[in-house]
């Protein structure tokens, strides 16, 4: 399968510029730390937080009408500046082995140079760099990951592979639940987050969602959903932090589900 | 369609997509549309789907089954439908519109007159429009209440665990019908033109729904996405709209 860029739900090829190069596709963001000079031949102390930030992408490529004409060449010039410079941009990779990535960014600057020797002016295909500066210090896969808690007090491994993420978590009843309680924990087994539902009774045929992107928590009894912003306690909203996994080590975060079953889901970052 | 870019000064021109009426994706974990028309899921039994990882989780009553499935070599998240009733309180009055379907085949094809998409009233009579199997083959169907037209493209059906396009256009002023169809990705293969067919008003309360005929005729897939758009957008348009 052969990889896709688009930008704004466009593929750029039927802008009819094909990439060849992506500078900072596969770079890790911009990364600054506080440094704290000790007077004499000490030298640093580093001193948090340390930020990192934003990304710098660049796509390079041709510039070829379908109709290589010297017209159709400036036509197609302008459509992509227009394009480029709409705004906010939302850039979506497909690699080759299928991955789907995005990121936001703004546009900074797009040279277009024809490609020519001696007569620029009369060829009809140009060589683009396109600079974009992205908002996020990573890219997010569009698709998202979808973690089963299958059984009540056990751990499953939050399997993150590149940054942190902000989950969907979901309670699921049998007969007569009781305020169900979600625990985060370090992969040797401390605690990091803890949450509970309080005051919520889960039968058969229901369930609960606490969604630490917007801090709301519905519960659905017999698929009739209402809310209870104000029904839990503990740690809400959060998220799953990469930098408390081992990947290389097989160590996770882990989460688990004091009652019942339960389901997580987040888009991954990555860098 | 081509014109001046809004954003413009009116002396450049740019490729722009026809209005989306509608748009939604199953990846956005949400039952919602883009445009926020709230999807309402009905499955009064629990029932089973697969987590990113393998592991089978049954979820209770219209509780959404997100399931994991990967698709012409991408990684993807579909809800899934067997039971399942998902429909957006939403009215696409007598007019020109396009459409794409996109979803993995997972049975609907194996039952005659199941239901894939649907626009119209619950009880499934009256004007409507709407993808429904016949004969073994998805059929694009438009009625104004008195007489119906219909498409089908050529090739093979679908089968089981194929990913699956359909797209669809009612032409505008003459209510003519096509339909395309692409299988894991090949080209697509275009029904041919059906007559014309007269527009009527319609009454509310319509619904658009996936799955099913109103609320009969329920089919099985694992739904991908769904665009509705006024006008006569073509492939790319709503394939980018599905991105």
């Amino acid at each position: 399968m052969a990889g896709t860029i688009t930008i704004n739900g466009v593929d750029l090829r039927t802008l009819e510029f094909y990439h060849e190069r992506i500078p900072g596709l596969l770079s890790g963001p911009e990364q600054s730390i506080r440094e704290i000079k000790v007077p004499g031949t000490a030298g640093v102390l580093f001193s948090g937080p340390v930020t990192v930030g934003p990304r710098e992408l660049t796509i390079q490529g041709t510039l070829l009408p379908t109709s290589a004409t010297i017209a159709n060449l400036d036509v197609a010039a302008k459509r992509l500046l227009a394009w480029v410079r709409s705004g906010l941009l939302r850039i979506v990779c497909t690699s080759g082995g299928g991955q789907i990535l995005a990121i936001e960014g703004t546009y900074v600057s797009c040279e277009i140079v024809p490609k020519s020797d001696d007569r620029p002016l009369d060829r009809v295909a140009a060589e683009v760099t396109l600079k974009i500066r992205c908002r996020e210090a990573y890219w997010r896969s569009v698709e998202p990951t979808i973690l089963h808690l299958t059984a009540a007090a056990t751990r499953f491994d939050v399997r993150l592979r590149g940054g942190s993420a902000t989950p969907i978590l979901e309670a699921i009843g049998t007969a007569g639940i009781t305020n169900p309680t979600w625990t985060l924990r370090r992969p040797d087994g401390s605690v990091l987050k803890s949450m509970l539902l309080a005051s919520v009774t889960l039968d058969a045929n229901d369930y609960a969602i606490a969604d630490c992107r917007t801090g709301r928590v519905i519960v659905s009894n017999n698929g009739a959903q209402s809310g209870t912003d104000s029904g839990w306690s503990g740690d809400f909203p959060f998220s799953f932090d990469h930098r408390e996994c081992y990947p290389e080590l097989g160590q996770y975060l882990t989460l688990e589900i004091s009652a019942g079953t339960g389901r997580a889901y987040y888009w991954e970052t990555e860098e | 369609m081509t014109g001046p870019h809004p954003m413009l000064d009116g002396d450049q021109s740019l490729t722009y997509m026809p209005r989306h009426a509608f748009v939604w994706q199953a990846k956005e974990l949400s039952l919602n549309s883009q445009g926020g028309l709230p999807g309402a899921l009905v499955r009064t039994s629990g029932a089973a789907a697969l987590d990113s990882f393998g592991a089978s989780l049954t979820c209770p009553h219209s509780m959404p089954r997100w399931e994991r499935a990967v698709v012409s070599g991408k990684d993807r998240v579909g809800l899934k439908m067997s039971t399942d009733l998902l429909s957006w309180d939403t009215l696409f009055a007598a007019r020109g519109l396009g459409g794409m379907v996109e979803f993995i085949e997972a049975g609907t094809i194996n039952v005659e007159g199941a239901g894939l998409v649907y626009c119209g009233n619950d009880a499934g009579s009256g004007p409507e429009w709407d993808i429904r199997v016949s004969g073994g083959q998805y059929w694009f169907n438009f009625q104004n209440g008195t007489s119906y037209v219909s498409a089908l493209p050529g090739g093979a059906a679908p089968t089981a665990g194929q990913h699956v396009r359909l797209r669809w256009r009612i032409e505008a002023g003459t209510g003519r019908v096509q339909l395309w169809k692409s299988i894991d990705g090949a080209a697509e293969i275009a029904s041919g033109l059906s007559p014309g067919l007269s527009f009527v008003a319609w009454s509310t309360p319509q619904r658009l729904r996936i799955n099913s005929l109103g609320t009969g005729s329920v089919g099985s897939v694992l739904a991908l996405g769904l665009v509705v758009a006024i006008g006569d957008p073509t492939q790319a348009q709503l394939l980018a709209a599905l991105s």
